[in-house]
């Protein structure tokens, strides 16, 4: 059966589901996924830019969310979850398949 | 999340309080808010909305969790919006049963590790929960206690976070 990999954000968290924050490291148990330099690296970026939007104590909330921010920033975050997938299709033998949760939020915004 | 109370930390202590409040709370109303740890809030400064809560609770660590209603990036209805189909598929949680089921995860839930992370000169934190035979992360901002979201995690999923990040 294969393995899906689901791309998804939140508070520190993705965009492949699950990963490690700190180094982008994705934790899906799929050697050539988890492995792979450069879908840490776009793993990473993608999930710090996320991340950055949430805010504590800030604009008289306990947690604030910077919609304009990431609405700014959606033509690159975009462009790097293009990038995320087109990585993903190379380095796929077969033993996965990509569910896309990213792009319709961002058709949203 | 809107205007309340700035600055605090909601570690505190007390939790053989807060259980004894807990059952005090359940016999008398279906109230998940906890007014002795409202209290606390509001003594220690944390910011929050009190029309908003969903709930209050501690861990069994002392931790200080509060969840309010929020919005689509945060708070239940994040977690709703975002994790529901996960809770139903994986954990067989009823959709309407979210929110209940998150309190009994951190009330009673064990904790598998806890750890903090600073992104951009801003703190978060991330609690990996057992209850019942199985696994759920609660993701929040700052230190005060403020639930940004929570979802199920598989087996497997769950054992790769716990071998990488339980000290």
């Amino acid at each position: 059966m294969r393995e899906k990999i689901k791309l998804m954000f939140d508070y520190l968290q993705g965009a492949i589901w699950t990963s490690d924050i700190e180094t982008g490291e994705p934790l899906t148990g799929i050697d050539i996924v988890d492995k792979d330099a450069i879908i840490i690296k776009i793993n990473y970026e993608m999930a710090d830019m996320y991340s950055s939007y949430y805010e504590f104590d800030s604009h008289d909330e306990a947690c604030w969310f910077n919609k304009e921010k990431q609405i700014e920033d959606k033509p690159k975050m975009l462009e790097l979850l293009s990038k995320l997938k087109t990585r993903l299709n190379e380095i796929n033998d077969g033993s996965f398949e990509i569910e896309d949760l990213i792009t319709p939020e961002y058709e949203k915004l | 999340m809107g205007a309340g109370y700035k600055g605090g930390f909601g570690h505190t202590n007390g939790e053989k309080t807060h259980q004894k409040n807990l059952e005090t709370t359940k016999k008398s109303s279906t109230s998940l808010v906890d007014k002795n740890i409202v209290s606390e809030m509001e003594r220690n400064k944390i910011k929050f909305t009190k029309e908003d809560l969903i709930f209050t609770t501690k861990d069994k660590t002392g931790q200080l969790i509060f969840l309010e209603k929020g919005n689509s990036s945060a708070g239940l209805k994040h977690i709703e919006q975002r994790h529901t189909k996960d809770f139903v598929e994986k954990h067989k949680i009823q959709a309407s049963q979210v929110s209940k089921h998150i309190h009994s995860v951190f009330t009673q839930g064990d904790l598998e590790y806890s750890r903090t992370t600073v992104k951009k000169g801003k703190e978060g934190f991330e609690r990996l929960y057992k209850y019942k035979g199985k696994y759920y992360l609660l993701s929040g901002v700052g230190t005060n206690g403020f639930v940004v979201s929570a979802y199920p995690l598989d087996d497997k999923t769950a054992k790769q976070h716990i071998r990488r990040y339980k000290k």
